[in-house]
């Protein structure tokens, strides 16, 4: 029995642990590109409008 | 913008409480509702964990084959990124097989490792996935690295199918095919399912993140700001 | 370009390859050396009753071929990297499948050589005779040859364009080539013993991923090389 609550044990954790790490790495991508995004945003409003947009 | 992101966070919140659910519903199964082997006893059913795992690895090896393909084919980055992920989801469910497999491999016969068909042909997929992980990070230029390790990705694809037939010849000709009760057979499609809804998620989920990070990658390229 | 165009070139680049290894010999001699070093110490080591030996003498054969053999994959295209010739070689008005066959053919009859060195080299250490039907045996050698030096071919080009490559090509290679390796081992085992049919589906399998490779490879070199 011990053996199956292993295996079960290090595929359930084997899986949150990524689940985790994946979301960790969303959460921080995501500020990333919001701090990216705002910066292009300032970037194009200060920038004079030319003619041809 | 984001209306359509939130359709895609929700859509992704859904299907997890749906594999949530289908994990409920299967760990009473494989528990419960499966006879207990009379051989073996309760350790058999590591069986339902081992063989699911081992199906989405080799799952995730043709995904990231076909995916390859399908970059070399069109170049359009998102085949890579898809290639990537699979084979990232691949690459933990080998993992997972070689550990449940050898954790049984011990209960059944006493030995932590066997040259058994199955187990020898997962090690192989294991090592090939590293290899090809390895290649991607020895490589910095994106289109070159998604360029060349699609083209490894089909080389191996080409060669899983005689890697499972040398190493199931290698331990004689006759595989052995366990003789399986009904109802652990329903029990183990459940766990395929499952599983297999759990790879596609994993593997969408991580796909998704590699296209932010693309994106955050060519925003600082553009502006030159390194957040 | 005519199919009497394409095969000139084809020759005149194995032509190229061989004309410049005879005259600046880098790679043969440290790969012969290799395999008689290797040759020497497994034969050192393993010390078998007589009766087991023509079990095992195909195994370290084939191990010792295959190993010095990478030696020569490596080296296929580095240099032309080193001596800032790969330019060059993409501007040949070929295609690049011919190329990839031109490289082939060069390593294919590398390891040939190398294998009609290391036959006498074995049967002298270990005094069994490899060549007690030489017919199938030399049957088994060239398509397990081919095989290796397609697949090897393809994955030396691979990792020869990357700036930290560092055994990167034994890692990629020998998982792939494993069907070949057992293949190769196994029919050479069941020839000395006299087992036939088991020679034959192991030769099968042997031509089967030849053919594959061989294949696969003329359809997608021209995704490594192309800048």
């Amino acid at each position: 029995m011990g053996t199956l609550a292993a295996a079960f044990a290090i595929t359930f954790s084997a899986v949150v642990s990524y689940v985790t790490w994946l979301a960790r790495q969303h959460h921080r991508l995501r500020l990333r590109l919001d701090a990216l995004e705002m910066a292009v945003g300032a970037e194009e409003t200060h920038r004079p409008k030319s003619r041809a947009a | 913008m984001n209306r359509n992101t939130s359709v895609r966070t929700i859509g992704a919140w859904a299907v997890g409480l749906a594999v949530a659910a289908l994990f409920a519903l299967t760990g009473w199964m494989v528990f419960v509702f499966a006879p207990r082997e009379a051989t073996m006893g309760d350790v058999q059913r590591i069986v339902y964990l081992h063989i699911s795992v081992a199906w989405c690895s080799l799952a995730g090896a043709v995904a990231m084959g076909l995916t390859a393909a399908a970059y070399l084919i069109r170049r359009n980055p998102a085949w890579d990124r898809w290639s990537q992920a699979a084979a990232e989801i691949g690459w933990l469910c080998a993992t997972l097989t070689l550990v449940t497999g050898s954790l049984w491999a011990h209960k059944a016969w006493n030995t932590w490792w066997t040259w058994e068909p199955r187990l020898t042909a997962m090690l192989v997929l294991w090592v090939v996935l590293g290899g090809y992980f390895l290649l991607r990070s020895s490589i910095e230029d994106v289109q070159r690295r998604a360029r060349l390790s699609a083209v490894l990705a089909i080389l191996a694809l080409a060669d899983i199918p005689m890697i499972i037939m040398a190493t199931r010849w290698f331990r004689g000709m006759h595989p052995v095919t366990p003789q399986m009760d009904p109802r652990m057979r329903v029990v183990l499609l459940t766990s395929l399912v499952t599983f297999t809804a759990l790879f596609v998620l994993l593997t969408v989920l991580r796909k998704r993140q590699l296209d932010l990070a693309a994106r955050v990658a060519s925003l600082e390229q553009k502006t030159g700001i390194v957040t | 370009m005519t199919a009497a165009d394409t095969l000139r070139t084809w020759w005149w680049l194995v032509h190229k390859d061989l004309l410049r290894e005879l005259r600046a010999p880098r790679v043969w001699p440290a790969m012969l050396l290799l395999a008689l070093v290797l040759a020497m110490v497994i034969e050192l080591q393993i010390e078998l009753p007589r009766q087991q030996h023509p079990e095992y003498v195909g195994g370290m054969f084939w191990l010792a071929a295959f190993f010095a053999g990478t030696m020569a994959l490596d080296r296929s295209f580095s240099g032309e990297h080193e001596q800032g010739c790969w330019q060059g070689l993409l501007l040949y008005p070929v295609g690049p499948g011919t190329v990839f066959l031109a490289k082939l053919t060069a390593n294919f009859l590398a390891v040939c050589t190398l294998g009609a060195v290391l036959v006498p080299t074995f049967m002298l250490l270990s005094g069994i005779s490899l060549l007690t039907r030489p017919g199938p045996f030399l049957v088994t050698a060239v398509v397990a040859n081919l095989g290796f030096a397609a697949a090897g071919t393809l994955v030396s080009a691979l990792t020869s364009s990357l700036a930290h490559r560092n055994g990167l090509l034994v890692l990629l290679l020998l998982p792939l080539v494993l069907p070949v390796v057992l293949g190769a081992v196994q029919a050479t085992r069941f020839l000395l013993v006299g087992q036939l049919d088991g020679w034959w589906r192991w030769t099968q399998l042997l031509a089967c991923f030849a053919v594959v490779f061989v294949t696969l490879g003329t359809l997608v070199f021209g995704y490594i090389v192309e800048e």
